[in-house]
């Protein structure tokens, strides 16, 4: 017996003993276990199995992008009376330890639940490369692309709700950003509108239920025949989409993409913009299982007039985050989901004049805020100097941060996963997570 | 016949090495072996695709395998459509197929096909992801320019080393006419190396990548050989507002030295801004030769620091005359690197144009692995599974997997000057990819006998191209020439500005100051500016309304440029529906498709890695075609030209038969025949719909077989 | 053919979404390798530049990118399937063989066959084995054990000298939702609901019984259970958080889970508890934290029951901000390059 010819009969075998597994499910709708697609019921290779999780006081998170870079002398990292600062007043919180801009009236009330972190470091000074950065935990190659953080946490953590997408986002994603080396499934589903919901979810106009229904039905009949002929493996894959996307379409959980369903006064608590609706739209997935869902703020690259600037997007980020953190405390969901607030830098601590008071990219010191799951709040971690230009204690590399992230998931840091090309990658690229900010 | 057809070719490099040896004496840049070969007889691709036919015979012989029969004519319309122009035949079409009686209609429709627009646009789409295109490069480089590059290299059937070649080579302003070449390195500004190893990958099947930063872990590769290479390309400069001020006009250079006397700050922003950074932004230096080895260099066999010279990982050495660098250079390195500059003035060593030797050592006749991987990638996209996978990691111990064929089809690539059209011509006219497709997949490490090509989903842009046909029969007459409107735009833009007086420099770079400092002054000067001009351009105003009622594209073309000399350019013409979702053909979208867009959802490579696209499944597409694009697009469009067309046709019958040619480009069967008769009877116009929306959620329709 | 019979249970298992004790590459796999493999197929070491001492076949099997790079033939393992993996296959081949490994010495034995099967199998994951190669291939220490938070402590107190439950036993209890260990190596369980929360009901809860002692967390939220659970949810006497909310669960039978003494967080928003429901909850002395928002508890009661337990966390409604005046047009929209 030659090793060719064992290759080929265990190929047979394989074959066989699938086919007769997948029999029953060629696009037999509800006839197969949702996720057994993700179990491996379906093929073993296929299964990209999640990894074994360490302690976890995570289970999902919420994570706010602020795109274009945030000015943490004007947000978090306030030097009052000093030449940097300009005319904003530092507020005092709900935490002693703590103190906001006076933008953030409302959020001052929930400082008790929030961990600021006033000494984020990152060394991309771009924005495209410091958004890749802050969201892969690696620089930017022409070679190869790295998995954003939320599709390294679908793919090692796994989908929470199997009904559901494991990875959401809201508003538009930056270039690159995107699943990486890893297969598409991992890729975030996008919700451009977070009002209009999930595209596509609902019949289309004129399409009623027993049309839809006759229709699915004629498919059946010719995709039966079509994947008797070819059975292969792609085939077969779209068969189980058609029914994972009509369970979907059927399914009680759509209800998480849907904001009407809200009281009125709950939506406008959390402002009537598409960032706070955003939010809003985070809480229900968080709460009917989608485990990570970003929602990008635009607009924070305040080069001109940044103090009027800062005037206007400020209170949108205060009313929000306010609403999503009182809101998610009391249905219970603060504990296992941690709410993150990030940037890719901050701003100059010079106010460039000619520009009506504007400031520039500035990478060295940053601030950014982490919450709930597991995170003890009320307090800062972390400091820059005076002028808020350099880091001159606890200094937390942009690596560390995603790391501190993935630590409160359980996800294991050493974990390698390899890329096609066989080179290996861990989440949060061997960044070390801060103990010290869990209780 | 077949017999003869490789001794003939394999004699042809013989008489090529003179020719060689010359070529990189007197030619700055390389003369590509293709340009060289005009005296080989016009190559047969009938007997290529015979000889093709054989060596695979003989194969299964030996490995007692059995070839899948030929398949039927619609079974092959269908393929050679969505193969060679990336969409399905329309209705006529496929009718002018199925009804033709002559002996030779398959070879016929090969030939038009290749020949067709559409082909243009299809192999653009292959190339645009081997590329990496994107429609913005970054640093307000446009990328039109190098989408013009590539659709006119396309069209014109550029040999494919002398495509590599210009891409290797490329030098000067990303948006001077004609200089889209540029793209392939603007496209990863700043990272040389990168490029360099995606270069390697790309074009010589070479994992060279991971040697970068250490010694390849599974591959002889060592850091070393990694930085001897990219001494090629090494020193290469991403022009930015600084450099070059040789190429700027005398009026420019009048009119910067003005400024920077002024010592006014912001009016230098301005003139940066505004007259340089779109018109200088590109590549220069046409590389050194020389490279220096990071200072952590970790291993023995260099020491962190060290100068190295350019040299290839294998084959021969290009000739290339590199001088090892004298004290005073060494001296201004290392002062250029204490204080990095982001402006890119730092130090570089003189060009001795290594990119040139560098581009004629990768495109040499010699060179086996360049025509070698051309071909297995051309091999793998017609049959599903390459000669040798991964089609771009090819080793020292690599091994075809029907060596002879691999062989054969390199001799006959070669012999007709890097001919790719040529070579997909042999492939579609072979037995082996005309036979009937095979539904098991190859697994790694398995002998695989090439009984007929596999089963795979459509593309992204087939997908979507194939549907946009449904929706606009004529879709193809509409494609944009290379030249698109686009890439004009920024060529007149950038000849514009060197064509500008100081005078007229100076009144721009005041406009654009003003609006920078105070926009509601600049905006109440731009109105009047414009009804000055506007009043001046009236005559051609006009002639544009009539022309664009008239509907007559040349006149409007012609008006529109007129316009734009006169500085009152007019934007893009109107077109149908929405710039992104506008139903024409994926190559004329944005590069890649803007987010949110069909064809993202359906896979197309976001262009940041080679080869990026993706064939998986996922909800959000199948949500598209269940409740989407056929309903908002076919069935409650009544322009739609599937719909015109049901339309326009008697019968239930005939109805039905028409549905199934225009979405899958066959007749019913008997069976389908009854089953939608029964059912369009019962309700014409719900049946009719449900036929529709059936047959393109089918997965015949997402397969091609 | 038992490795297909193997096969089929663990696809049967993985239909209820259960981890299993999976093969340590380490501690299992490599002795294997290191004692029978590298010997031929080790990384050739650098001098000046130059490989020496080729391994055979270019096959490296003493670091991970070697073993997932294959030789001369291509790849020598596939994960999840050792059927199809070289590595694998060709150490089964017979004694007689040409092609069978090792070249030298004895045959593998068929325990150390099977536990290279399973390795692969499993999906062939290396943990933080990085092997020969590179110059700093030791992998930063683990940092999860330096400074553990004290919620981690305490389920690793909990979980201390119980044994973990088998997959067979977990895969009887027919559990729609999820069944997973807390974390890798605990044989502590969390259950959750979500997704099917529909054909999660009391009848589905009360087969999980024989799960009762090892279920330290239970997500209920939503889901058909109603005060006839409180009965299996009593026996779950390793529970430390409990959420019931938005179910039919009353302030009935609450007292019948005084007894759990683990129990530190108890989540009853929306259920329909009363307005007199305080008096039984301050008797739950262990709790850490409560959530009352929407039980029928005014603010006085909530603040009653802050008030008779100091320790306790009560979580009562959100405070919302109002909504926003309606928003002044912004004094200046500008965008920025």
């Amino acid at each position: 017996m030659t090793l060719k010819s064992i290759l080929r009969e265990s190929d047979e075998q394989s074959r066989r003993a699938f086919l007769a597994n997948t029999a029953r499910g060629l696009l037999g709708l509800g006839a197969m276990p949702l996720f057994s697609r993700f179990a491996g019921a379906a093929m073993p290779q296929d299964a990209a199995a999640p990894v074994a999780l360490r302690p976890a006081t995570a289970r999902n998170v919420i994570y706010l992008y602020m795109s274009g870079g945030m000015s943490h002398l004007d947000t978090f990292d306030l030097k009052p009376g000093s030449e940097v600062q300009g005319p904003i007043e530092r507020l005092k919180t709900n935490a002693d330890d703590v103190f906001v801009s006076q933008h953030f009236p409302l959020l001052a009330r929930h400082m008790d639940k929030v961990a600021v972190i006033n000494s984020l470091s990152s060394n991309q000074g771009a924005h495209e490369q410091g958004r890749y950065f802050m969201h892969t935990s690696y620089e930017m190659r022409g070679t190869i692309k790295h998995p954003t953080l939320g599709s390294w946490v679908h793919r090692m953590a796994g989908r929470v709700n199997p009904n559901l997408p494991g990875h959401v986002t809201v508003g538009n994603a930056g270039p690159g950003e995107s699943a990486g080396f890893l297969e598409s499934r991992y890729l975030p589903l996008p919700i451009g509108d977070p009002e209009a919901g999930l595209q596509n979810s609902v019949r289309a106009k004129g399409v009623d239920e027993k049309t839809f229904a006759r229709r699915l039905d004629r498919l059946r009949r010719m995709n039966g025949a079509f994947a008797d002929r070819y059975g292969a493996k792609a085939v077969r894959g779209y068969s189980d989409m058609y029914d994972d996307a009509v369970k979907l379409m059927s399914s009680a959980d759509l209800e998480a993409f849907d904001l009407e369903r809200e009281p009125e006064a709950v939506r406008a608590a959390y402002g009537d913009d598409p960032f706070g609706q955003g939010c809003l739209l985070a809480r229900r997935l968080v709460e009917h299982g989608v485990r990570f869902v970003e929602v990008t703020s635009g607009g924070w690259d305040t080069h001109n007039d940044n103090f009027e600037q800062m005037e206007e997007k400020c209170p949108v980020i205060d009313r929000a985050l306010a609403s999503l953190l009182a809101d998610l405390e009391a249905r219970g969901l603060l504990d296992e989901t941690i709410v993150v607030l990030a940037t890719e830098f901050g701003r100059t601590p010079e106010i460039v004049t000619e520009r009506n008071s504007g400031r520039n990219h500035h990478p060295k010191a940053f601030s950014g805020l982490l919450a709930g799951g597991g995170i003890r709040g009320g307090r800062t971690w972390g400091k820059t100097d005076e002028r808020g230009e350099n880091v001159i204690e606890n200094k937390v590399l942009v690596p560390d941060f995603n790391a501190t992230i993935a630590h409160a998931l359980g996800l294991p840091l050493d974990h390698v996963l390899t890329s096609p090309s066989g080179r290996p990658f861990t989440v949060a690229h061997k960044g070390k997570p801060i103990l010290e900010l869990f209780a | 016949m077949s017999g003869s057809t490789p001794s003939r070719i394999r004699a042809i490099p013989v008489f090529l090495i003179g020719f060689l040896a010359l070529g990189g004496v007197l030619m700055l840049r390389p003369a590509p072996a293709s340009a060289r070969i005009a005296a080989v007889p016009a190559p047969d691709a009938a007997a290529a695709a015979r000889e093709i036919d054989a060596i695979v015979a003989r194969f299964q012989n030996e490995h007692g395998a059995k070839a899948n029969p030929v398949c039927d004519d619609e079974t092959f319309l269908r393929r050679l459509y969505l193969s060679a122009i990336g969409r399905v035949p329309t209705t006529e079409e496929a009718r002018r197929f199925l009804d033709s009686q002559d002996s030779q209609r398959r070879a016929k429709l090969v030939d038009e096909l290749l020949d067709s627009k559409g082909w243009v646009s299809h192999r653009f789409n292959r190339w645009a992801d081997l590329l990496r295109i994107k429609s913005r490069l970054g640093g307000q480089v446009s990328g039109a320019p190098y989408e013009h590059w590539l659709k006119d290299a396309l069209a014109t059937n550029k040999p494919y080393d002398r495509m590599v070649t210009e891409l290797l080579t490329a030098n000067g302003a990303a948006h001077a006419r004609d200089n889209g070449a540029t793209g392939y390195y603007l496209r990863d500004r700043g990272m040389p190396q990168d490029n360099m190893a995606n270069t390697m990958r790309l074009f010589l099947g070479t994992r060279i990548e991971c040697a970068q930063c250490h010694n390849h872990p599974f591959d002889k590769w060592t850091q070393l050989d990694f930085f001897k290479l990219s001494a090629f390309t090494a020193d290469l400069v991403y022009r930015d507002v600084t450099t070059l001020a040789d190429e700027k006009s005398a009026a420019i250079r009048e009119v910067q030295q003005e400024i920077r006397r002024s010592g006014d700050r912001s009016k230098q922003q301005a003139f940066n801004l505004r007259i340089l950074r779109g018109t200088s932004a590109g590549i220069s230096h046409t590389g050194s030769g020389l490279a220096m080895l990071p200072k952590d260099y970790q291993y023995d066999d260099a020491k962190g620091g060290d100068i190295v010279q350019a040299q290839v990982p294998f084959g021969e050495q290009p000739a290339l005359k590199v001088r090892q660098p004298n004290r005073r250079q060494l001296e201004r390195l290392r002062r250029a690197q204490n204080r990095p500059n982001r402006r890119g003035d730092g130090f570089r060593f003189p060009p001795v144009n290594s990119r040139a030797a560098f581009a004629e050592w990768v495109t040499s006749p010699q060179n086996d692995r360049f025509s070698a991987v051309a071909v297995n990638r051309a091999w793998q996209e017609a049959m599903g599974v390459g000669l040798v996978e991964p089609v771009d990691d090819f080793g020292d111990d690599t091994e075809a997997m029907i060596p002879e064929l691999l062989r054969h089809l390199q001799d006959y690539f070669v012999a007709t000057g890097f001919d790719l059209k040529e070579l997909q011509r042999a492939i579609f006219l072979s037995r082996t990819w005309q036979r009937e497709a095979v539904t098991e997949e190859w697994t790694p490490g398995e002998v695989w006998a090439f009984r007929g090509p596999t089963l795979r989903r459509l593309s992204a842009e087939q997908t979507w191209d194939s549907l946009v046909t449904l929706v606009d029969r004529d879709v193809d007459a509409g494609l944009e020439a290379p030249l698109s409107e686009e890439a004009e735009r920024v060529y007149a833009q950038h000849d514009r500005v060197y064509e500008m007086t100081a005078d007229e420099l100076r009144a721009e770079v005041d406009r654009f100051e003003m609006r920078r400092q105070d926009p509601a002054k600049f905006r109440a000067e731009e109105r009047r500016r414009l009804a000055a001009l506007r009043e001046k351009a009236a005559p051609v105003l006009r002639e544009l309304r009539l022309a664009r009622r008239a509907q007559d594209r040349d006149r409007e073309r012609a008006a529109l440029a007129k316009l734009e000399e006169l500085g009152l350019p007019q934007g893009r013409p109107a077109r149908r529906g929405n710039r992104d979702n506008r139903t024409v053909r994926a190559s004329d979208l944005p590069q890649p498709a803007p987010a949110g867009h069909f064809l993202g959802r359906f896979g197309q490579s976001d262009r940041e890695v080679i080869s990026g696209a993706q064939l998986d499944p996922n909800v959000p597409q199948v949500l598209d075609l269940l409740n989407g694009f056929v309903e908002e697009q076919i069935l409650s469009n009544p322009l739609a030209s599937l719909i015109e067309e049901l339309d326009g046709t008697q019968g239930v019958e005939a109805r039905i038969r028409l549905a199934y040619l225009a979405i899958l480009s066959r007749r019913p069967d008997a069976e389908e025949l009854g089953q939608w008769r029964a059912e369009i009877r019962r309700d014409s116009d719900e049946g009719l719909a449900d036929l529709v929306w059936t047959l393109v959620n089918s997965h015949e329709f997402r397969f091609l077989r | 053919m038992s490795r297909l019979a193997g096969l089929a249970l663990t696809l049967a298992l993985a239909g209820s979404a259960v981890a299993q004790s999976k093969v340590d590459f380490r501690r299992e796999v490599l002795p294997i390798l290191e004692g029978r493999c590298v010997k031929c197929h080790a990384t050739p070491k650098i001098e000046d530049g130059k490989r020496v001492e080729e391994p055979d076949g270019d096959l490296v099997l003493d670091s991970r990118s070697g073993i997932l790079k294959g030789g001369e033939g291509g790849r020598v393992i596939e994960p999840w399937a050792s059927k199809k993996s070289r590595l694998y296959l060709r150490c089964t081949l017979p004694e007689d063989d040409p092609d069978v490994m090792p070249a030298s010495g004895d045959l593998l034995t068929a325990a150390q066959l099977a536990t290279l099967a399973r390795w692969i199998d499993e999906g062939a994951e290396f943990g933080d084995w990085v092997g020969a190669g590179k110059k700093s291939a030791a992998p930063a220490a683990n940092p999860v054990a330096a400074g553990e938070s004290p919620t981690v402590a305490r389920w690793r107190e909990l979980g201390k000298g119980l044994e973990s439950l088998d997959d067979a036993t977990i895969a009887r209890a027919k559990f729609p939702g999820r069944i997973e260990p807390l974390f890798v190596g605990s044989p502590l369980l969390r259950v959750s609901a979500i997704g099917r929360e529909s054909e999660v009901d009391d009848k589905v809860l009360a087969a999980l019984a024989p799960l009762a002692g090892h279920v330290a967390q239970l997500r209920l939220s939503g889901s058909a259970v109603t005060d006839a659970s409180l009965a299996t949810i009593a026996r779950m006497t390793r529970l430390i958080d409990l959420d019931l909310s938005r179910t039919k669960v009353t302030a009935k039978p609450l007292d019948k889970l005084l007894a759990l003494e683990s129990l530190r967080t108890l989540n009853l928003h929306h259920c329909s508890l009363g307005a007199k429901s305080g008096a039984v909850l301050a008797r739950f002395e262990r709790l850490e934290k409560i959530y009352l928002w929407e039980t029928g508890l005014d603010d006085a009661a909530l603040a009653e029951l802050a008030k008779l337990r100091p320790g306790l966390t009560v979580v009562g409604p959100p405070q919302l901000p109002a909504p926003a005046d309606p928003a002044p047009e912004p004094t200046r929209r500008r965008r920025n390059e």
